[in-house]
């Protein structure tokens, strides 16, 4: 049910108050049933997380990643088109300062592609079908150690 | 994932965990939807009388199959979703999969298509053949049906909302310039707006009043003039990809085809057919081979359940578009079934299973249910205007997310069985179309609009202009042949029918009204 957490997942045992995760669709792609279900999951692991839609704009997205002050930003691809879209993205939030921003690309994408994604500046690449719990572990290890005495 | 583990199916447990399997049993005991399963059924689980509940096949009310002979009188059509790149290259693949055995074509179109914009509109460029295949001109459909017989293919269409009475054009005037009538032409388009809302496109993007106009259109037209093409194939498909259950996916599906239903009784229509593709897919991108045999016990479902016309997902499918080898694999997948298991040779080979016919009527009772529920709140389109819709789906999927993590629903090499991924078997990926192929892509269509006469596209769209303005009911299929064919392109024409209903030109608000 909506806003209830579940009994075993995730595990809950540390605290991990107020990682802020943005989220959002770039592409013109309408496949969000996973970038919307993950936003649930993401918050149930005690996060709390913005899921702006689909079609947006890439200024969009790097002005909410500012305005909520988020530590993480992620895309979701599920049409093809995540190379071209990673690298401007990506260019973008270099050239705003917003380096110390942990940015991840998930969805589906070829094995492939990932070592390009992450040279084209993704910190992280998850595909479908990976237990969420692998990235809500990758999130809090990287958000912790780069936000150091804060967390 | 290197904590260890006493789950037998994690990669590291212990030996002993793996020794645990001998007197392992199932832990689901639920179908895929979640319904549960009692130990064993009896008569008394499917009881009353044969001829009222199941009847032959062939007869009322079909529960044994819409044929008397079923698949001894024609096989399932084999066909397989395809498109990418540009009209040229989905065409070549089209004619791959016909030398392959298959016996229906389908295909699908990229974004901007779908939307109705052109290949050149300044925000698409990323899009551009990615998703399937671009069209925005008649020229282009003509490549995309280059050397194919048009009286002799079965042609699936998959593009829906406002797009779909512009590509059913484009599809007429091509088939017109080669001497055809439309009572020729064999096929099915997608056309089915309201689920192109809830699966994805923004209401800018898709406007359903504009939507369910054209699909009516097309409706109107195919039954009118086109006796053996489908005029809607309402995709249940998406609404299963988005997690919902078999009740609920019946009774969406059903009040949606209710809404185009009574919509058509408005337009005098009474008889028309309704055609109805599946494919289930539960496809994971890890230990990806494994996917072939998903998909072969799906076909195998879907064959002892009746489909008529079947589409085998690519093994590759979570992983990009399919690539050629993972497109004949989809093939043999199906001839295998048609050739060699005899699956086809009786009619409804199940019928009369007490567990298969005791589902049927549980799946029954409860899609009845959902369907009442969406009629109380106004219908399918009222209740995806209010939002109902997208809620029951996102809590659907969120549900079935849940039980994924926490292992209740298990899908083995995912959540179970896993190997890492350096030691996961890689399978070749379809590449995204080149840099120099979107260019050349976009030379074309330049091109094009240089060619075409100034004068009789103007007039073209004035006269769609005056058409699209003389109310719901004036069909507006007739003129879109003529427009598509005088040189209007696909954005054209879309735009010219979003103004008439209430819309801006452009749905990214960047291109101004060419009129």
């Amino acid at each position: 049910m909506p806003g209830t957490r579940p009994a075993s997942f995730p595990p809950s045992s540390e605290p991990v108050a107020a990682i802020k995760v943005v989220l959002g669709k770039v592409s013109m792609d309408g496949h969000d049933r996973g970038v919307r279900v993950l936003a649930r999951l993401l918050r149930d692991a005690g996060m709390e997380v913005v899921y702006l839609g689909k079609f947006l704009p890439h200024e969009a997205v790097i002005e909410a990643t500012i305005q909520e002050n988020a530590q993480v930003v992620g895309l979701s691809f599920l049409s093809g088109e995540h190379v071209p879209h990673t690298r401007r993205f990506a260019g973008a939030l270099r050239s705003r300062g917003l380096t110390d921003v942990l940015f991840l690309v998930g969805g589906v994408i070829p094995r492939q592609d990932i070592p390009q994604l992450l040279e084209a500046g993704a910190d992280g690449v998850f595909v479908a079908g990976a237990p969420v719990e692998q990235l809500v572990g990758f999130i809090r290890e990287r958000v912790r150690g780069a936000s150091g005495s804060t967390a | 994932m290197t904590t260890p583990s006493e789950d037998p199916r994690k990669p590291d447990a212990p030996l002993t965990g793996y020794l645990d399997a001998y007197f392992e049993k199932p832990a689901r005991l639920k179908t895929w939807s979640g319904l549960e399963v009692k130990p064993v059924y009896r008569p008394e689980d499917a009881a009353g009388d044969y001829e009222e509940r199941l009847g032959d096949p062939g007869q009322f009310p079909y529960a044994r199959g819409i044929h008397a002979d079923m698949y001894r009188g024609k096989f399932w059509t084999r066909r397989e979703v395809c498109g990418y790149g540009s009209p040229e290259d989905t065409n070549q693949r089209m004619k791959f999969l016909l030398t392959q055995g298959a016996s229906g074509l389908n295909v699908i179109f990229d974004i901007p298509t779908m939307t109705g914009m052109d290949a050149d509109h300044p925000m698409v460029e990323e899009e551009v053949g990615v998703q399937g295949t671009s069209l925005s001109t008649v020229e282009d459909m003509e490549a995309l049906m280059a050397g194919l017989p048009l009286d002799g293919i079965s042609m699936s269409i998959v593009v829906t909302s406002h797009a779909a009475p512009v590509v059913l054009a484009m599809y007429l005037a091509v088939a017109r310039k080669r001497g055809l009538a439309p009572d020729r032409l064999r096929g099915t388009i997608q056309n089915d707006p309201l689920h192109h809302r809830f699966c994805g496109y923004p209401p800018a993007y898709s406007p359903l009043n504009l939507g369910l106009k054209t699909a009516v259109d097309c409706l109107e037209f195919c039954a009118r003039q086109m006796p053996h093409w489908y005029p809607i194939n309402v995709n249940a498909y998406d609404l299963r990809e988005e997690g919902l259950g078999a009740a609920e996916e019946i009774g969406f599906s059903f009040a949606m085809a209710r809404t185009y239903i009574d919509r058509a009784l408005e337009r005098g229509l009474w008889q028309f057919k309704f055609g109805v593709h599946t494919a289930g897919v539960s496809l994971v991108p890890q230990q990806p081979l494994n996917n072939i045999v998903r998909v072969a016990y799906e076909a195998l479902a879907a064959v002892l359940g009746g489909a008529q016309s079947l589409h085998c997902c690519s093994y590759d499918e979570p992983i990009a578009l399919p690539t050629e080898q993972a497109h004949r694999i989809a093939i043999r997948t199906q001839q295998i079934l048609a050739y060699e298991t005899g699956a086809g040779n009786a009619a409804d080979p199940l019928g009369g299973s007490y567990f298969i016919e005791a589902l049927t009527d549980r799946l029954e009772t409860e899609a009845r249910a959902i369907l009442s529920r969406i009629a109380e709140q106004g219908g399918m389109y009222r209740a995806i205007e209010t939002g109902w819709v997208d809620r029951e789906l996102e809590n659907a999927a969120y549900r079935y997310q849940q039980e994924v993590e926490r292992r209740e629903r298990i899908i083995v090499g995912s959540n179970a069985f896993i190997v890492p991924p350096e030691r996961d078997h890689e399978v070749p990926a379809h590449p995204r179309p080149t840099v120099e192929a979107v260019h050349a892509r976009l030379d074309r269509l330049k091109r094009f609009r240089d060619r075409r006469d100034a004068a009789s596209v103007t007039a073209a769209l004035l006269r769609l202009r005056d058409e699209a303005s003389r109310g719901e009911r004036h069909n507006l299929i007739p003129c879109l042949i003529d427009v598509v064919q005088a040189g209007v392109t696909l954005g054209e024409a879309v735009g010219v029918m979003r103004e008439a209903y209430g819309h801006a030109w452009d749905p990214a608000g960047q291109l101004p009204s060419v009129l």
